[in-house]
């Protein structure tokens, strides 16, 4: 491109996000960037949603819209793959009498929320009571489903630290499931009550494929949003949070209820952090009653600020103009892994460790 | 303004400040990068292409730079970077051009899914397009090229890019990658086309470029109307046989091999049930490309009689 005289891509695809009318008055050059900003960022899908929702998708120019639309049959094909996994995995959990939650996006999908079939999945998130699930592996493993990862390190690493089982894919098949049995990793600091989440889950459909409740769902969004060890994509996530908050925001009932989970939960410092992040990013509306509660959560206030700063850079789209990228992910390792969650450093320094040597080992094996 | 008219300093310096930006219809794909071997070969294959202005939408923007591993010290690389993202491994540096053609097929088949994409090559005469689906060894390339050289429209070697609402396949004409054996075959069948630079001990082994006829890229935003869909097959030393194949039979091929016919979902059903329903389908076996290209004559001349 020659010169910039524009707003950056970044700013140019919130404002459509948040009022996508602003499509309109793109030119040729900015559409060309606000597209590749979108797909960077894992949003073009989402984008395109926007503008169908805000009625304006019919009056952009041919080719953009194009492109809208073509994002959104990728994802929405990803959401028929995911309901039918989803589907699978119920039959065989059902049959074994183990009680099964939908998490992220499946959960989205069985909510039936409107983002949801423009999430750009390679997995389904499924929760099962802590004392089943060796029963649920075994049950997925005997129906078919294998192992996507056999490294020992990995399976050793999975079990002994991790919220999670190692991933299973049924052979031949796109999406992988992923088993959880609480929505935080153990060696965290933050220890929620499992048994709580499904005490208030709520049912979904004909089955007995039960998700999280409103408050928790925003909670789990919102620890999950600075947890994954994928550093990638995390203005996706935040997307997410966002279109929670806005949907169950519409009960009044929501925010109160919220502020208190989180109290209960010992969850109040993702979301605190969660709202700031919302409202700086996105300006997503949260009520004066929640923002003031939250603040009850709040690190000391030079933590705050920094943390509240780099966090919002961090969040914010990715600029695929960029090139080499800033060292976003590092700063997200570094800082808020570290700083905030407290992994203890004896266990998360050698992990790390390991794992770029082997990326290395993997990389020199690919040339 | 045609990529060939511009000098080989003026491309090299275009491609690494502001970039390169060609037309390929259907889209406008833009080029940056430093690498001044690129640019040059760049400039020998799509010289009959015209250039996009700086401003204009680009479609694809894509980076080729240079990278060097520390792990691999001193080879270098070369990345495809498109939308800040990197999809593939780093691949010699040498084989630059062949990544930038491959990555751009990958791109092109992610997010065009206004078409139903068949994985074909296809060609057009007297204004009836055959399409040439991909078997493994069906010489699809290189039939695709031979063709070209006399007096067929070359539309492409890899997509058949049927619009959804019709039986119009768009043409998408970038140059035919020729892979091992055929590179030599098509030379000696066509001395005076254009192959590129030989790229040895590429994933597919060896690679060369055939230059699309200018004839073919002038005609570069016609679609064409599908006259017949046939299935190449090359035994070599074998002797032609053209059989007809079923329409539920040639539908499960087609639909099979095309790269979004689920992205698509029920207007890929459609697309594919019209194609097959209006135009015949056969399988073609062949041991060289003259007696091919004489049944594929004959199949033009057949339906020019319908």
């Amino acid at each position: 491109m020659n010169a910039y005289p524009r707003k950056p891509a970044p700013a140019i695809l919130v404002n459509a996000i948040l009022d996508p009318r602003s499509l309109a008055d793109l030119d040729a050059a900015s559409w060309e960037r606000v597209l590749s900003c979108a797909r960077r960022n894992a949003v073009l899908a989402y984008l395109g949603e926007c503008a169908s929702l805000a009625g304006v998708i019919d009056n952009l120019p041919e080719i953009p819209r194009e492109y809208l639309l073509s994002a959104r049959m990728s994802a929405a094909r990803l959401a028929q793959l995911a309901r039918w996994e989803l589907d699978r995995v119920r039959r065989v959990l059902q049959a074994a009498g183990i009680p099964m939650m939908a998490l992220k996006g499946a959960a989205y999908i069985l909510r039936g929320m409107p983002h949801a079939a423009t999430r750009l999945l390679s997995d389904i998130d499924i929760m099962v009571p802590p004392s089943h699930i060796a029963a649920a592996e075994q049950a997925l493993l005997a129906a078919g489903w294998r192992a996507t990862n056999v490294d020992p390190y990995d399976q050793r690493y999975y079990r002994k630290w991790s919220h999670e089982i190692p991933p299973l894919q049924y052979p031949g098949r796109l999406l992988a499931v992923d088993v959880h049995h609480t929505i935080c990793p153990p060696v965290s600091r933050l220890r929620p009550d499992p048994e709580a989440f499904w005490i208030d889950s709520e049912a979904r459909g004909d089955s007995d494929v039960r998700v999280l409740s409103p408050a928790d769902s925003v909670l789990h969004a919102a620890v999950h949003l600075f947890f994954d060890s994928d550093f990638d994509g995390r203005f996706r996530d935040l997307i997410d949070l966002h279109e929670l908050v806005v949907a169950f925001g519409a009960d009044d009932a929501f925010w109160p209820r919220l502020v208190a989970r989180a109290r209960e939960q010992g969850l109040g410092r993702p979301l605190y952090y969660a709202l700031q992040a919302l409202s700086r990013v996105l300006g997503t509306p949260v009520p004066a009653v929640a923002s003031q509660a939250a603040i009850e959560f709040r690190p000391p206030l030079p933590v705050a600020q920094w943390m509240n700063r780099t966090l919002a850079n961090v969040l914010a789209p990715i600029d695929p103009q960029r090139w080499p990228p800033a060292h976003r992910g590092r700063l997200w390792l570094l800082y808020v892994r570290s700083h905030w969650l407290r992994m203890p450093a004896h266990l998360l320094v050698p992990h790390l460790v390991r794992k770029s040597l082997r990326r290395g080992r993997q990389g020199a094996a690919n040339v | 303004m045609r990529v060939g008219s511009l000098s080989r300093d003026d491309a090299q310096t275009r491609m690494a400040a502001n970039g390169l930006a060609l037309h390929i219809p259907p889209i406008t794909v833009r080029v940056r990068s430093p690498l001044r071997f690129l640019a040059e070969q760049m400039r020998d294959l799509y010289c009959d292409y015209e250039l996009a202005d700086a401003g204009d939408f680009a479609d694809v923007d894509i980076r080729m730079v240079r990278v060097r591993g520390i792990r691999n010290f001193p080879h270098t690389e070369v990345q495809f970077i498109v939308d800040g993202t990197t999809p593939f491994d780093p691949f010699p540096l040498a084989q630059a051009l062949p990544m930038f053609e491959w990555g751009l097929n990958w791109v092109f088949a992610h997010r065009m899914h206004r078409y139903l994409l068949l994985h074909a090559a296809v060609v057009e005469r007297g204004e009836r397009a055959l399409v040439l689906p991909a078997w493994p060894g069906s010489g699809k390339s290189t039939l695709a090229a031979s063709l070209s050289c006399r007096g067929w429209r070359y539309l492409s070697d890899e997509f058949g890019i049927i619009a959804l609402e019709g039986v119009n396949v768009v043409p998408f004409a970038r140059p035919a990658a020729l892979k091992n054996e055929s590179i030599d075959v098509m030379r000696e069948f066509a001395p005076d086309a254009f192959i590129g630079t030989l790229y040895p001990e590429t994933r597919k082994g060896t690679v060369a470029h055939f230059r699309v006829p200018t004839q073919s890229i002038l005609r570069g935003r016609a679609p064409a109307r599908v006259a017949a869909i046939v299935f190449p097959q090359f035994n070599a030393g074998a002797s032609v046989s053209l059989s007809a194949l079923g329409k539920a039979t040639a539908f499960l091929k087609l639909a099979g091999n095309a790269f979004n016919y689920e992205v698509v979902g029920e207007r890929g059903f459609r697309a594919v049930s019209a194609l097959v329903r209006k135009s015949d389908s056969y399988v073609l076996r062949y041991g060289d490309l003259a007696s091919a290209h004489a049944a594929l004559d004959d199949i033009v001349r057949r339906t020019h009689m319908q």
